[in-house]
């Protein structure tokens, strides 16, 4: 079984699989999941906490802004002076823990989800068009994705939101101008190899468009792959916008994200109020570690090394 | 392997003067260097504009840039605003402190990720494998700064046994590395530990055990060389990470480096100094990039001909 899932990369090419009935299908991914627990179990946490952050305006908690200078800083678990329950504790101006921690999840999971969206569709054209045109498309395309890496993403993106001033768009922008090189590097390698197949010849001899023939014939091939970088990518962005929000140069209050959540919680570590730090950093933890599980299995599936995806 | 070198040199020197030509249009163009320099809201129209005449703000781009390059190739950013003395030597000094975080940082990567690849390689297909695989997911899945203040909590405020931050004596040392690292250190074991299970499966592997060897010789002298490969790579890789998580790293522990002064430029509106440490970090990455380049040449031959 596992032979032929690892030939996924060109599942047009495996008739059997795609019109196996759907029941066997199921169980095959029945037989996977069962195989492997700690992937299965990560995701469905994963999942957990995607409903909640989605629904957490329709949930009975309390006001996520809503501040009780006389319940500050209390441990999870406690009440208010006003009866409500804290269960993730409450922060230095008494607004509950868990109600922000979800608050701040949309603003988190919301800007890794666009950011993914615009570097995953430009880098995946980019490195389309570079593989398939080469030449100088290709030559300025891959230069700059290289002169991009050779420098601490980290120190230039502080460079560049001083210089611009924080905001949500910026931040946006910023982490997809590192996102995209992931995309292009496998799109190109990949439409490199595929342009020489009789396939690809066969449709440009038919009179197909090279727009046809990139959308239509060799994206389709490739399309499992970009779409496990964008997993595995998911992950990245969620890390770097958290580190940026923290530095004070993502997020602004009074908007909250975890990143920004870890820095307002950084000042009472000394002070014993764990469950600032825990309960943001869990929840990063919670995303980043399912979405890396999820990615190594599909590359698995799909054979492809670790290695690719750097 | 001169004309190899040559052109390798080439092209850092292109990187480096493509890095001055986008610090200065950046800073000139995105950003108003006036902006950069004071804040709009605690300024007077006066003050600003005796800004602009003194900062030379208002002179002709060409000029202004000329004066930009010839000052970055000779180290030379101006004065640092908040310290008044030239930003370079502020950045400069800050160099060795960063060093020695990201060396020990590198060193202690090595030390758990390398034996950690191989006793998953000795194992491979059974428990210990696979615990090492989960492990090495989760801990690329940590956040470094996350990681750090959680160690602050246990090791300095619980237990007291580390100090929270501070400079000096190697009991600082300790957190910042530990705090640094789970990335580096998960990202590399997943990868080594792919590279040596399939390096486990060619031929030269049965040819060592048919011909009595030990495991533990075929796993160290045959498996590991060959897997040292992708090793250099991926070290070269991991140290512009690391050199990405020394500026999150050094400002929660107060660590006297290089990224820790970027962010204070930044707090203390210090275009200069901010300039100078983007320039400097981006001249020691170049480099390290050259050498990662020479050391893959000098191990893998197959590479020496292009």
């Amino acid at each position: 079984m596992s032979a032929t899932l690892q030939q996924l990369p060109s599942l047009n090419a495996e008739p059997s699989e795609a019109a196996a009935p759907r029941a066997s299908r199921l169980r095959t991914f029945g037989r996977e999941l069962r195989r492997r627990p700690l992937t299965s179990g990560a995701v469905a946490v994963l999942a957990a906490i995607l409903v909640a952050v989605i629904l957490n305006p329709v949930l009975p908690l309390p006001d996520p802004s809503a501040q009780a200078l006389l319940d500050r800083l209390q441990p999870p678990l406690s009440r208010g002076a006003d009866g409500t329950l804290h269960l993730a504790g409450t922060d230095q101006l008494g607004r509950d823990v868990f109600s922000r921690a979800l608050q701040g999840g949309r603003t988190s999971l919301g800007i890794a989800v666009v950011t993914v969206l615009i570097a995953g569709v430009s880098g995946s054209v980019l490195g389309l068009f570079a593989g398939y045109h080469l030449g100088l498309v290709d030559q300025i395309v891959m230069r700059a994705a290289d002169l991009l890496l050779a420098f601490p993403p980290l120190l230039l993106a502080v460079f560049l939101l001083y210089l611009l001033g924080p905001s949500l768009t910026n931040l946006v922008a910023l982490l997809a101008l590192w996102g995209w090189i992931g995309y292009a590097r496998i799109a190109r390698a990949q439409t490199l190899s595929l342009r020489q197949q009789a396939f690809v010849e066969g449709a440009v001899a038919l009179g197909c468009s090279h727009k046809r023939v990139l959308f239509r014939h060799i994206l389709p091939h490739i399309l499992p792959s970009l779409l496990v970088a964008a997993v595995f990518e998911f992950a990245g962005v969620m890390l770097a916008e958290a580190g940026l929000s923290f530095l004070g140069l993502g997020v602004q209050p009074p908007d909250a994200s975890w990143g920004l959540m870890l820095a307002q919680g950084q000042d009472f570590v000394t002070s014993g109020a764990w469950w600032l730090i825990a309960v943001p950093g869990l929840a990063i933890f919670l995303v980043t570690f399912p979405t890396n599980l999820a990615t190594r299995w599909a590359q698995e599936l799909l054979g492809i090394e670790a290695k690719e995806n750097r | 392997m001169t004309a190899y070198l040559l052109r390798r040199l080439a092209s850092g020197a292109g990187v480096i003067v493509g890095l001055i030509i986008f610090a200065f249009f950046a800073s000139h163009y995105i950003g108003d260097p006036v902006n950069l320099l004071v804040d709009r809201e605690f300024s007077t129209d006066e003050d600003r504009a005796r800004l602009m005449e003194a900062g030379g703000f208002n002179r002709p781009v060409q000029e202004q840039f000329m004066d930009f390059a010839g000052g970055a190739i000779r180290g030379d950013f101006g004065n640092s605003i908040w310290q008044n003395r030239p930003a370079s030597r502020v950045v400069i000094e800050r160099l060795p402190a960063t060093a020695l975080l990201a060396a020990a940082g590198l060193a202690f990567t090595a030390l758990l990720a390398v034996p950690a690849a191989l006793i998953a390689g000795k194992y491979a297909g059974r428990w210990p494998d696979s615990l090492i695989s989960g492990l090495a997911t989760a801990s690329a899945s940590t956040a470094s700064f996350w990681w750090a203040l959680v160690l602050i909590m246990i090791f300095a405020v619980r237990l007291g046994v580390l100090p929270t931050s501070g400079y000096g004596s190697w009991r600082n040392l300790i957190l910042p590395v530990v705090a640094l690292t789970p990335g580096a250190i998960g990202r590399i074991t997943q990868v080594l530990q792919t590279s040596i299970r399939t390096e486990m499966r060619r031929a030269y592997v049965s040819t060592a055990r048919a011909k009595g060897l030990a495991e533990r010789t075929v796993l160290l002298r045959h498996v590991l060389r060959n897997s040292a490969l992708i090793g250099v790579t991926l070290f070269g890789a991991e140290l512009i990470g690391l050199l990405n998580g020394v500026v999150l790293v050094e400002s929660i522990f107060a660590w006297p480096g290089i990224g820790q002064v970027a962010l204070q430029a930044v707090q203390k509106r210090d275009l200069p100094v901010l300039l100078a440490s983007v320039f400097y970090v981006g001249v020691v990455v170049t480099l390290l990039n050259l050498l990662v380049d020479l050391a893959y040449v000098t191990l893998d031959p197959r590479v020496r001909l292009k």
